[in-house]
This record gives C-alpha cells, structure tokens and sequence, in this order.
C-alpha cells in the first residue's frame, strides 16, 4: 500500500476512538433491528462484528456507512458527528458493502476515478492512487473494460480499491470475502492487517467466517438480536464464557446462552 | 399442469401480497391510479365517439373512414403488441434472474417455457388491451352495436393478441439462438423505437389536416382511392376486422363466422409452432444466453466529450456528470430515446412551418403573435417531457449503486443538484430554440419574442427541478428498465404538476400579453388598470416560478435524506419525520 498514507490524512485522533457509538438504536416500524448499540474502535484496531443471521450486523454498518439513519443514538467517527456532520465524518470513512452493486456501464478506472471526485482526491493522486490499487488488487489489466463484464469477485475487489482510493481512516467492511477465491481472500486480509497496523486504520469488519474473524481482529464483539451481548478479545471472551475451543465453539454458546435466558 | 401452475404462483402470491398490503401511501397510489385510468378511458371513449361522429359529418366518407380506423386500430394493436412481447418474451425467458433457480429445480422446461409464455403474454398485451378498449366500446355505442359485438370482441382480441405473441415469442426462440439474448434486446428495443419514429414522422409529414382543406381536392380524392383499396386479406387483423364489422352495421362486408374459426385456428397453429421451436430450441438457447456479449473496451469519442466536464469547477459535481454522461451514451436504453426526441422537435417546428396565417389578412397580426406567446405553454409542455424522460429517472438511474453516493461525503442535495444542472443546460437549450425559431416563423414583434423568452427561462429549470425533486421523491433505484420510471406513480404526479403548474403561469400572463396586442393593434393609450395589474400579474408570475423551482426541489431532497430501500415499504411518514438529527444526513 501507500508509504506515504500518513502524510495525507492525519491519524493523531488523540483521546477520541476512531469510530463511536453511543445509545445507537434501529426500529423498522415495530421490529426492534439494533438496540441501544455503544461500542468504541480505538485507530489502527480491526474489531470484528459477529452475530447469526437477522441479528442487526448489516444495519448497524449501514448506519455507520452514513446509509442508514439511527432512530436514536449518536455515531461519531473520528470526532465528528454522523448526524451533524455528515460530510466530514464520510470523508474519513471507506465503504465496503457485502453485495458488489456497481455502474454497470462504467470502466473499473472511471469507476475509481469518479470515486476519486466524490472524496475530492486530487486528479495525479487519484491516478497515481486507481493505478496502485487496480495493481493490488489484479485488475489492471481489465481497467478499461466495462464493470458488467466483471466477474462478482472482481467486482468486489474494485469496491475494496474505491473505499480506499481516498485514504480512509476508517474502514467499515461487511463480509469482505463473499465472492473471493482463495487467493483474493488471502490478499484482502494481508492488505487489511497492513492497513490498521502500519497505517493505523481503524476497521470495523461484519463477518460470518469465524476462522476469519478469528485470524484478523484484535477483538470482538457479538450482537444478537439487535444488543450486543458479549464484546472483547477473543482470549477475553473465553475467560468470561469459561470455554476453550475455536471462536465457533464461542459464538454458539453466547448466543445459545443468550436465546435461553430471553 | 401442476407444475405450470405452480411455476405462475409466485407471480400471484406476489400480486395478492401487494394488494393486500401495498405498503404506506400505497392505497392512495392505488386508488389514485384507478382514478387515472377511469378518466383515461372515459377521455378516450369521448374522442373516439368524436372521432367517428366526424368521419360521417362528411358525405361519402363516413363509412370507409370508419371502416379503415377499425382496420388500423386492430393492426397498430397487433402491430404494438407484436413488438412488446418481443422484449417481455426476451426477459421471461431468458434474462430474468429467477430462471437459474427453475432451471436448476426438478421441473420439466416445457412446463418452465409454457409458464413463462403466459407471462409474458400478459406483461405484452394488458397495455395495447387497456388502451384499445375503450376505443372498442366507442365504436359499438356509436353504431348501437348488439350483444353479440360485445362477446365476439374480447374473443376476437385474445386471438389477435395470442397470435401476434406467439409470433414474437416464436421470433425470440430464434433470434436467440442466432444472437445472444442482451444484443438481441438491444437491437429489438431499437427497431421497435426506430418503427415508431418512422411512422410517427410519416404520418405527420403527410399532413392529413389538408384532409379538410378544399383547395386539396385532388390529393383527397387520390387519398380516397388509396383508402378503397382493401388491405391484405391474409393477416389477422383483417380478419378480426371483417368479424366483427358486420356487427357494427357496416355496409363493406358480410358477417361471417369463417373469419373467427380462423383466427381461433391461426393461434391455435401458431401455438403449436411455437411449442415445437421451444422443444428443439429453447434449452439450447437459454444456455447461450448465460454466455456474455463478449469483451467491451471503453475509450474513443466519448472520453474526449466527457473531458468537456472539466469546465465544471466541483470536483464532486464533475465525477457525477462525467458518470452520468458516459453510462447515459453506453446504455441503449437511455441515448436511443434521442431520435424520439428528434422526431418531436422535427414534427413540432414542421408543424409552425406550415402554419400559414397570411390567409386571414386582417388578423394575422393578433393570430402570430397570441400564437406565439401561447406557443410558450407548448415549449413548456415539451420541456415537461423532456424533464419527464431524461431529469425525472436520473436520482432512480442510480440503481443499487445509490449505495456509493449515500456512503460518500456529498450532501443529498449537492447530489441533487449536480442531476439538476446536468439536465437543465441540454433542455434549456431545446425549449429556448424552439421559441427563437417557432417566434421566426410567426414573424412575431419583438416585445411578444422577449416575453416568450422570458417566460420560457423562468418556466424551463422550474421544470426541471420538479422533475428531479419529483424523482427524488418517487425513486425506483430497484428498476431493471430506465425507461419504465416515468410511466410510475411519480410521473404521472409530475405530469399532473407541470401541467398546473403551466397552466398557472400561462392564465396569470394571458391578460397582459392580450391587453398589450390591443393597445399596440388599436394604437391605444395604457390605462391605469394596466399599469397597476401587469407588474401585479408579472410578481406573481415570478413567485410562481420560484415556488416551482424551490419547493419540490427541497420536498425531494428531504424524502432522499430519509430514503432506505429496505425499510421504505415498512415506514410511515409520521415515524420518519419523529426521527431525530435526520436532515443533516
């Protein structure tokens, strides 16, 4: 990746944590989706976001993607307000959804480049930047090529080259390795470990791979349905269920536990 | 059969579930639409039964004239039909995005195919029939038409309309095999909008007013014999029209049941034409249609016309015009709708071109110029459409993608207006030629060619704003086809509106303008009443204006900032507007 990220946004957050929520709430008329949600990601962690299936995980990265409106709560990413302050607080924020919708009828460079526009990134970075990162991410070769002709793990690569065309500080992913083969899964992750170790990026990643989560995030925390019921490093949450085993063995018996006591 | 019903279940579980439950404001849209269409048809029917009356208020005309409007209403259904079941047979069968799970599921294909065909059947002809019914039952009112005209002529149309579907669904199962299933729709949505082009351009430029003009007797009674003359025996339309014409009292032919016996019979043969062409070919098919149109580079012309963007000083604002010009002239869909434009803009100053007012000496001062300034609630009218077709879909032409620009930090309304601005500058450019040159050849003094300017500049981004708040606030970013957004519940709000909204402005300006040609004609003295209403009536014509710009524009914005296509069918606007910190996002 850049050697030079760090010179162009600025990581010192001080005491702020990159991404906070305070009291973050989700109603779709009366279904409760995310319930009084507080969570904090200090910069250059990778926390990982885990829960079964309806849980909440994809609405509260919405929200945190500015996508989304909470229906009570706040959620500030590197100091600013989502709420007050919604251009400043995306500018930090890097976007990666789990589903590779895309202009079809755009080139994969037009593509960064129009992503480039969005975010303000000068025209040489942003060349200089779609050019590393169509690298990285092996698809220079299909840069002029029509998106619609991608195939779905190429396109889920050019969404992970736009969200960090612009340098985020923040990265909120949803199942980053949906649709990647082997090799690109592997790939992603070496770039995510990178990012938040030697760039300081903090990352908030949804996932249903334990194994994933398991290798790449520092800690964890798990929602079920909408209130997150366990949250801390993995040794931290064996400690607390009185468990050995993977994360797997883990995540079950919290919610398992969980659905008993409701 | 059991499998055939099943395969059409979930199309009518899903239409119940929307009816049961068509979400908040769906009702009113429901009802409203039901509304639209009565008054539609009631309209229809009214001209129609004009129509007809007209052709008889000319000796020796009547019954051909009527006799052929029968035969051609019967063709240009068949002919419309025939052309849509094109496209929805292409999609049905080989392009919806459920087909690989039926595929891959323990059903035979014939029943997949057989399921699929009535489908797309009733995609097809449920339009063509709404729009020829009416017209249909005008007919037999006017000719106090019997019992048995009203039995035999929805027979008599489900056979027309199942032979032309099977003629294109026959077409398609061919044409597929031949091309890939994506080209083959490109270049039938083309031809079929080419055709209308064509025709729409032909049947103007023969000018069929000259009809009642009696200095044309000779191209009348060559138009006459043209129209004696008895069309093609052998297509179905014929048939169906020499059914059912008998019935309705006409005089051309005799009643005869040979005629439904063979249409029955051509549907029925085609059917089985079809069912054979889907056995041998529709499997075969449908796996090259899962193989892609092939390797499309980018580049050439069209980069070197987007790089005209760069005029455009937000870095925001640039890389959304640059996106939107480049996917508009890369999708067919979209650029192709510029001939039907053209078409438009070529009939409308066609028409003021042969526009000869010289033949009423004594008025052709008043008559040019009230023309002219009238021909400002035209310009809007086309400027409407054009704000309907092109700046009304372009917030819903995000599509799933929308996600990138709710993600990215750009304000709802920056986004807004980057579509508004994109959009205004081609269609000012259109509405303001249009008055220049319609103002040239009425010859109109230049007062009457400045204040139809002015009031084209003021009405033209009104428009086009109540196109993109409108669209903001009706989005469709689920749509498969562009094209269809402005025929929703949204456009017909817009149309409704701007058509009010003209109505307002051109009613406010009408007293003004005319009391200025009376003075001027009369070579009068201006009055008090004058003096105080004119500027009155031009403020308000400005409030108008302004109003017309700002509120739907911000009414659309503030639905946008809220918009969540998931939880859009499940919100009333009551919770949303209790949500809070909401219209900062």
């Amino acid at each position: 990746m850049a050697s030079d990220a760090k010179d162009v946004k600025d990581l010192d957050l001080g005491s702020e944590p990159a991404i906070r929520l305070a009291g973050v709430s989700k109603n779709y008329r009366r279904h409760q989706a995310v319930i009084d949600l507080s969570l904090t990601v200090p910069p250059g962690e990778i926390y990982g976001f885990l829960g079964p299936n309806g849980a909440g995980k994809t609405t509260t990265i919405r929200m945190l993607a500015g996508a989304l409106a909470p229906t009570a709560g706040r959620i500030v990413l590197a100091g600013q307000d989502l709420a007050k302050n919604p251009k400043e607080a995306k500018s930090v924020l890097g976007y990666i959804p789990d589903r590779p919708f895309l202009y079809e009828k755009l080139s994969g460079w037009e593509f960064l480049i129009f992503t480039a526009g969005l975010y303000r990134t000068p025209k040489k970075m942003a060349e200089a930047r779609a050019e590393e990162l169509l690298t990285v991410f092996e698809l220079w070769d299909w840069r002029d090529e029509l998106i619609e002709n991608y195939s779905h793990g190429m396109k889920q690569r050019l969404i992970m080259s736009g969200a960090l065309l612009p340098k985020p500080r923040i990265l909120v992913v949803d199942e980053p390795m949906v649709g990647l083969d082997p090799k690109g899964a592997r790939l992603v992750m070496d770039i995510f470990l990178k990012l938040a170790r030697e760039e300081g990026v903090a990352m908030f990643v949804s996932t249903h791979t334990m194994s994933l989560a398991s290798r790449l995030c520092d800690r964890i925390g798990i929602i079920f349905k909408g209130r997150l019921v366990a949250e801390g490093t993995e040794k931290e949450l064996k400690e607390k269920v009185g468990k050995t085993g993977d994360l797997e063995d883990l995540f079950l018996e919290i919610t398992e536990s969980t659905e008993g006591e409701n | 059969m059991r499998e055939f019903i099943l395969l059409l279940k979930p199309t009518f579980w899903g239409l119940k579930n929307y009816l049961k439950d068509p979400g908040p404001g769906g009702r009113v849209k429901l009802i409203s639409l039901g509304l639209f269409t009565l008054v539609l048809w009631a309209a229809l029917f009214l001209l129609s039964v004009k129509m007809i009356r007209s052709f008889y208020s000319v000796e020796g005309f009547g019954d051909i004239l009527a006799y052929k409007t029968f035969n051609i209403l019967w063709l240009t259904g068949a002919a419309f039909l025939l052309f849509s079941a094109v496209i929805t047979a292409l999609s049905s069968f080989y392009l919806a995005k459920d087909l690989g799970l039926l595929m891959a599921a323990p059903v035979s294909r014939e029943s997949v195919f057989w399921a699929r065909s009535l489908q797309s059947f009733l995609a097809s002809a449920w339009m063509p029939g709404a729009f020829v019914l009416p017209v249909f039952v005008a007919y037999g009112y006017h000719f106090k038409a019997g019992a048995l005209y009203y039995f035999l002529c929805p027979i008599t149309a489900l056979t027309v309309a199942l032979t032309a579907s099977f003629v294109s669904q026959a077409a398609v199962i061919l044409l597929v095999n031949i091309l890939p299933a994506r080209r083959t729709k490109d270049i039938m949505s083309l031809i079929g909008l080419l055709s209308f082009v064509a025709l729409y351009l032909a049947f103007r430029l023969l000018r069929p007013e000259q009809l009642v003009n009696p200095s044309n007797l000779q191209s009348v009674a060559s138009y006459l014999a043209a129209l004696q003359t008895p069309s093609s025996p052998m297509l179905p339309t014929a048939w169906a029209t020499d059914l059912l014409w008998p019935l309705l009292g006409g005089k051309a032919v005799d009643f005869r049941w040979i005629y439904l016996f063979l249409l029955a019979l051509g549907a029925v043969v085609l059917g089985v034409f079809t069912s054979l062409g889907a056995d041998l070919l529709y499997w075969v098919g449908y796996n090259k249609s899962q193989e892609g149109a092939g390797r499309q580079r980018t580049g050439g012309l069209l980069n070197t016309l987007a790089s005209f963007f760069s005029l455009v000083r937000s870095p925001e604002a640039r890389a959304i015009m640059v996106k939107d010009f480049k996917i508009f002239f890369r999708d067919h869909t979209q650029w192709s709708q510029l001939f039907l434009l053209g078409a438009l803009m070529i009939i409308y100053l066609y028409n003021f071109s042969v526009l000869n007012l010289k033949r009423y000496p004594l008025e052709a001062f008043f008559l040019e110029n009230t023309i002219a300034f009238l021909n400002v609630g035209l310009v809007g009218l086309v400027s409407a459409t054009l704000a309907l077709r092109f700046a009304f879909p372009s917030i819903s032409a995000e599509g799933f993608s929308y996600w990138i620009i709710r993600a990215a930090p750009l304000a709802t309304g920056d986004f807004m207006r980057c579509k508004l601005k994109f959009w205004l500058a081609p269609i000012l450019v259109i509405a303001l030629s249009l008055t220049y040159l319609t103002n040239r050849f009425l010859n109109a003094v230049p007062v009457m060619s400045v204040t139809a300017f002015t009031l084209t500049l003021l009405l033209t981004p009104g428009l086009c704003a109540l196109a993109v708040g409108l669209g903001a606030r009706f989005p469709r970013f689920e749509t498969e086809n562009l094209a269809q957004v402005p025929t929703g519940y949204g456009g017909l709000i817009f149309m409704v509106s701007a058509s009010v909204s003209l109505l307002l402005i051109i009613g406010l300006s009408i007293w003004p303008v005319v009391s200025y040609l009376r003075i001027r004609r009369r070579a009068l003295a201006w009055g008090l009443k004058e003096e105080i209403l004119i500027p009155i009536m031009a403020i308000l014509v400005l409030i108008l204006a302004w109003q017309l710009w700002r509120r739907p524009f911000r009414l659309g914005r503030e639905a946008l900032e809220v918009y969540d296509e998931e939880i859009k069918a499940a919100e009333t606007p009551a919770a949303l507007k209790a949500r809070p910190g909401e219209e900062a996002i």
